[in-house]
């Protein structure tokens, strides 16, 4: 017979709350407080995973996350995740669960042929296939495909994570990880001296080894000493289902805490899963300790179990594993299993490894218990799960001697506790190896931290609450400066018998395949073979055997591990030293990782403040960097970008258009030295700039290549708005900051964004000032506000009156105004002006006309300045001053950067009007089509302007020059196209700027 | 009187989540930016506190309340801050003053799960015992950045305009697990 529930009992469960999950599409039971596990444990599940490698049955080892064979793929859809610990899965209305790693099913494994092919995959298989005979060949080829869809172990969804992850900052005084005995008293002992403590839980219910112990702890049952520790922490956070997965610089603590993962139905608003970045005055790590396996013959058929899962199969969740057990020890807490089973009408036989009349001897017995001392699991008899124990007692050179087999269906095995003792590790504390207790401990903790409990090696309750008491006094002393009376810190110590040391069970005359990581299917000759091949370092074995590396991360077998590779080497534990544990200590999903950087918390939107307006004409936006940029308006829904840009272009060149320019980046320079400062940025001056004009100006990077540009505008004595490209604002606001205090901290200029203080619109067109001027109340005449004249006024708007500043400014080539508003007034401004325009027979347009007008026009963007790119080679030379030194203007002059084949700027038009090239091509001699050409296309649209031709912008060597009369050949071998084109010059359109001044 | 548009406008103000979160946006007519040159500290904090009706410049990460607030943003910088209309301030040459009144929006956090919220936005520590009133703190919150001011027993939280609206949803979105109680 396989588990059953129990009639009574389970601390840990709900009787009256019974729960409907699936396992392989079956309908199952269990209740409220199960684990998955548990539940199917009670549901006589027996055979619920595959190994990894030869595909042997695997049932539940462990009640936790230390779980090496019930791992299982649950949920389904985008939410199906393989290698869940069934043990760690909290069991909830409508959970769906699968086997994984099996076909057709768990029960029933076609894949457990590998088994009886185990000689060719021990350690080291990988290496040796891959280093070996026949690699690269077609053959092998096929092979390596096969090994790689073998690999891994279940399937994760491919569907994109539908859940919400999130970040937590938290900050306490003193941080308790684990709520066992020792955890919950470290915690009352702080909170009772007011302070803010956080007590996290791995489980999904509080109390450890209180959910499963049958021990009174002074005084009082488990459960009621349990409940007064937690009245008590009424004022601290207390955290389940959330682990603490990593111990950082500064003792900050990473915790993962599972929100939603034991919900039917979880409400949208809640993340499935939390990172909590722990800033702690004192970490008190209360971890417990990891009950270690024994390795002996198919150690892994279901039915064998830790012998402390078994315990608390039957008292936490009511559920016995079997109807007869053994419990094979080598310490003392094999006699309260082996109690607690019996206590629930196990059939129990108990093996003592050591040989000594234990003092539990006769109280066992009493319960039931048969008690064989100095006596060892040999061999799990059963094919399919475990049907009997051979046993056997120590025999000559290190060999048991089998005798006899007992008839079991659970073999509950303790080969005693390593304490929990990763998080440390994380920091750099190397573990000591203690001969008495047959384990690692943890070296002196960083300061602020402190192992508590078992996880300091106190395993005694009665001690480990001790040692935790005192351990929270120092805490108090430290935070508070008052140390309260509290017990001396006991030493490492608690078994009332010494325990002996038990890794492995051999036979003299036959191998047994014994497995030390189920997971990944390392048996203890796959550490001897790593021994004899040379790989004598621990680290060099973990890797070799893969020992380990697991989701376990080595909890179940790491120990046992290493202390064969030191028999194998014939040296001790403590001289073959122990792999580092590493963060995380439990799995972390990928997504809970990123938190709420994804999507929009990834990138955040930023709008101008005419955004609202535009969305509700029905503009169409463009992602500009983290802009919404106006891209176009159309003129009636459906109206296509082709169409809308070549008419909103159309506009502007007949009559009048106007656009957000917001985004353009803005900085105040203001101060005493402000002219000199921008005279040493800009090469061209603007120390003389008078009040009330403003001036285009281009800024170079140290090595003379052009950096920005923009146009500055003087608005006081000591105050200038610069502008700068819409790509370039933070990075010129920076570089600006930098100048100031590193290089010129002497010169009095404060710098800083105003990009947010204005909304800015311009407004283009031979009808610009037509359309503007009876909306504005100060006079926009050629005389009084010239090109790159300023004006500050009022424009009228619905409801009144809002301040503007008005510059002349034209990066179409048109008659213009930019008109800046304080943001808020942003949307009355457009809202006006776009009247203004209307009625002049315009229109507003978007970025996309935008670039169609300044590529007519022959004006440079970002798209022109990469940072390849001199003055020269822009056409800007003649703007550098050689009055003033700037920046650059030395490594400009390098003779490279002078030379006359350098790419320049110029126009590109296919010589057959029919056909067209697209930004990226590169630009060839017709006789050499090939490599990065001579030049390349930035920027091409239709060219209303220009008879509607379709032109390009962009460099090629000598400049429009060196190709008069001649053609090139315009390549792009990505989207496999060749136009043949002309080289123009790029001012083409109004060439003398009659239409910009007029 | 021509209505100032806010960032957040159209949106549901002030936002409640339960009875222990709000969010809201606090309104202001000024916020003037002042910086003083590093030789003139003095001098400016004299004239700013003066404008802003209290007694003294708040040192750095605080902030004074008069007639105006005054908050300590930077070494050599405050931010003043008011609801009503100010007079024009003349700084001399003991530094400049920009006025970023459209530049920001102030979003308000209120309640006593303020610091609850804020801990999933900001590694900062904003419960009461460690912000309170008066304090000034300067981070980064969703890749922007912010200036928190522990005010009246919740939090101002002044970020760029432009991103105003996205820091909002952000802020809504997180907030929605509040109001399940």
């Amino acid at each position: 017979m396989s588990g059953y529930r129990l009639p009574s009992g389970g601390t840990g469960i709900d009787r009256a709350k019974p729960l409907r999950f699936t396992w392989d599409d079956e309908a199952c039971f269990g209740v409220e407080g199960d684990s998955l596990a548990s539940a199917l444990m009670s549901c006589g599940k027996r055979t619920v995973a595959r190994g990894f490698k030869y595909h042997r049955p695997r049932g539940i080892m462990s009640a936790g996350p230390e779980e090496s064979g019930a791992l299982v793929t649950i949920g389904a859809g985008a939410r199906r995740e393989p290698n869940a610990k069934a043990p760690s899965v909290e069991l909830y209305q409508g959970l769906e669960a699968f086997g994984q790693n099996a076909w057709p099913s768990v029960r029933f494994d076609l894949g457990q042929v590998n088994d009886l092919m185990g000689r060719f995959f021990a350690a080291g298989f990988y290496y040796k296939t891959f280093m070996g005979l026949g690699r690269g060949t077609w053959e092998w080829m096929q092979f390596e495909k096969l090994i790689r869809r073998a690999a891994g172990m279940g399937t994760a969804s491919h569907e994109p994570d539908p859940d919400a992850y999130e970040y937590v900052h938290d900050f306490c005084d003193v941080l308790v990880v684990g709520s066992g005995p020792s955890g919950l008293a470290a915690a009352e002992a702080c909170a009772a001296k007011g302070l803010d403590v956080m007590l996290v839980e791995q489980d999904f219910q509080l109390g450890g080894n209180l959910l499963s112990t049958a021990e009174t702890i002074e005084g009082k049952s488990p459960a009621d000493w349990r409940t007064e520790r937690l009245e008590a922490l009424t004022g601290a956070r207390i955290l389940p289902r959330t682990t603490a997965f990593g111990l950082y610089d500064s003792n900050v603590v990473g915790l993962y805490e599972r929100v939603t993962d034991h919900l039917e139905k979880p409400a949208a608003s809640l993340p499935r899963a939390r990172i909590r970045v722990v800033r702690p005055g004192r970490v008190i790590l209360a971890t417990g300790a990891l009950e270690r396996p024994i390795a002996f013959g198919n150690n892994d058929r279901p039915g064998v179990m830790l012998a402390g899962a078994a315990q608390t199969y039957v008292n936490r969740y009511a559920v016995a594993p079997g109807q007869s057990a053994i419990v094979a020890c080598n310490s003392d807490s094999g006699y309260q299993n082996a109690m607690a089973l019996a206590a629930e009408g196990v059939e129990t036989t108990l093996l003592d490894a050591r040989d000594l009349v234990h003092p539990m001897r006769a109280e066992a017995e009493a319960a039931g218990i048969r008690v064989l001392q100095g006596t060892l699991p040999v061999r799990a008899e059963g094919r399919r799960h475990v049907t009997g124990l051979t046993i056997g007692r120590p025999g000559t050179h290190g060999h048991a001697r089998a005798e006899q087999m007992l008839e079991t269906q659970i073999i509950a095995a303790s080969g005693g506790w390593s304490p929990a003792i990763h998080l440390v590790s994380h920091r750099g504390v190397k573990p000591a190896w203690n001969d008495e207790l047959c384990c690692f401990l943890s070296g002196e903790p960083p300061e602020g931290v402190a192992l508590t409990g078992m996880a300091a090696g106190c395993f005694a309750t009665t001690a480990a609450l001790d040692h935790a008491r005192a351990t929270a006094a120092d805490a108090i002393k430290v935070l508070t400066g008052t140390k309260p009376r509290s017990p001396k810190a006991p030493a490492p110590a608690g078994w009332q018998t010494p325990i002996e040391p038990l890794w492995e069970v051999t036979l003299r005359d036959q191998k047994l395949k014994s497995f030390i990581d189920p997971q990944h299917d390392v048996s203890t000759e796959d550490v001897r073979l790593a021994a004899r091949e040379g790989y004598a370092s621990v680290e060099h074995m973990k890797r070799y055997t893969t020992l380990g590396m697991a989701t376990d991360q080595g909890k179940m077998g790491g120990v046992i591990g290493l202390a064969l590779l030191a028999d194998a080497l014939g040296q001790t534990i403590p001289e073959t030293g122990i792999t580092t544990f590493r963060p995380p200590y439990t799995p972390i999903p990928i997504g809970a990782l990123a938190g709420r950087m994804k999507g929009h918390g990834w990138r955040p939107v930023r709008r101008t403040p005419m955004y609202d307006v535009h969305a509700e004409a029905g503009t169409k936006f463009l992602d500009v960097g983290l802009w919404k940029r106006a891209w176009w308006h159309p003129a009636q829904p459906g109206e296509t970008l082709a169409k809308a840009y070549v008419r909103e272009a159309t506009h502007v060149r007949e009559r009048v258009g106007m656009v957000d320019v917001t985004t353009l980046g803005k900085i105040a320079v203001q101060g005493p030295d402000a002219g000199e400062f921008l005279n040493r940025v800009y090469v061209n001056g603007f120390g003389k700039l008078p009040v009330g004009k403003c001036r285009y100006g281009v800024m170079l990077r140290d090595d003379g290549m052009v950096y920005d540009d923009g146009v500055t505008w003087r608005l006081g004595e000591e105050e200038f708005l610069m502008t700068c490209t819409t790509a370039n604002a933070a990075g010129v606001m920076a570089w600006l900051e930098e100048l100031l205090q590193t290089r010129w901290p002497d010169l009095r200029v404060h710098v800083a964004s105003t990009t947010d203080q204005w909304a800015g619109v311009a407004v283009a067109g031979p009808k610009a000032r037509e359309a503007i001027q009876p909306l504005i109340s100060g006079d926009l005449s050629n005389e009084a506000v010239p090109f790159m004249g300023i004006l500050q006024t009022d424009l009228t708007v619905e409801g009144g009156t809002i301040p503007v500043m008005v510059a002349r400014i034209s990066f179409s080539g048109e008659q213009a105004f930019e008109v800046y508003a304080p943001s808020d007034y942003g949307p009355a401004m457009w809202s006006s002006l776009l009247t203004g325009v209307e009625a002049a027979g315009g229109s507003a347009y978007g970025v996309e006309a935008l670039g169609a007008l300044r590529i007519e026009k022959g004006h440079v963007t970002g798209a022109e300045l990469d940072g390849r790119v001199t003055l020269e080679d822009a056409g800007l030379g003649k703007m550098a001053s050689s009055k003033k030194p700037f920046i650059g203007n030395v490594l400009r002059k390098r003779p490279d950067l002078a030379r006359d084949d350098r790419p320049q700027l110029a126009h590109f038009t296919p010589v057959d009007p029919a056909e067209r090239f697209k930004i990226g091509a590169v630009v060839c001699d017709p006789a050499k089509v090939e490599g990065h050409g001579l030049g390349w296309i930035t920027g091409v649209t239709v060219a209303p302007a220009l008879g509607g031709k379709w032109l390009g912008i962009g460099f090629v060597a000598g400049g429009p020059a060196a190709w008069e009369g001649k053609t090139v050949v315009i390549a792009d071998p990505v989207r496999d196209s060749e136009v043949r084109a002309r080289v123009e010059s790029p001012h083409q359109y109004d060439p003398k700027g009659g239409r910009m001044h007029g | 009187m021509v209505e100032r548009i806010s960032a957040l406008a159209g949106q549901q103000i002030p936002h409640s989540f339960g009875t222990n979160l709000t969010l809201s946006e606090r309104r202001v007519a000024h916020i003037w930016q002042l910086t003083a040159w590093p030789d003139r500290l003095p001098d400016l904090a004299k004239i700013a506190a003066k404008a802003a009706g209290v007694k003294k410049a708040p040192g750095p990460l605080q902030s004074a309340f008069g007639t105006a607030s005054l908050l300590r943003t930077e070494p050599l910088r405050w931010l003043m801050v008011s609801e009503t209309e100010l007079e024009p301030l003349a700084l001399g040459a003991a530094g400049t003053l920009l006025d970023l009144s459209h530049a920001r929006t102030v979003i308000r956090i209120e309640g006593i799960e303020m610091p609850a919220l804020m801990a999933r936005q900001v590694p900062l520590d904003l419960r009461p015992s460690a912000f309170p009133d008066g304090s000034v703190a300067t981070t980064s919150l969703d890749h922007v950045a912010v200036t928190l001011h522990g005010r009246e027993g919740g939090i101002d939280l002044y970020c760029m305009r432009s991103f105003g609206l996205a820091v909002w949803e952000h802020l809504i979105e997180s907030a929605g697990q509040f109001a399940l109680g």
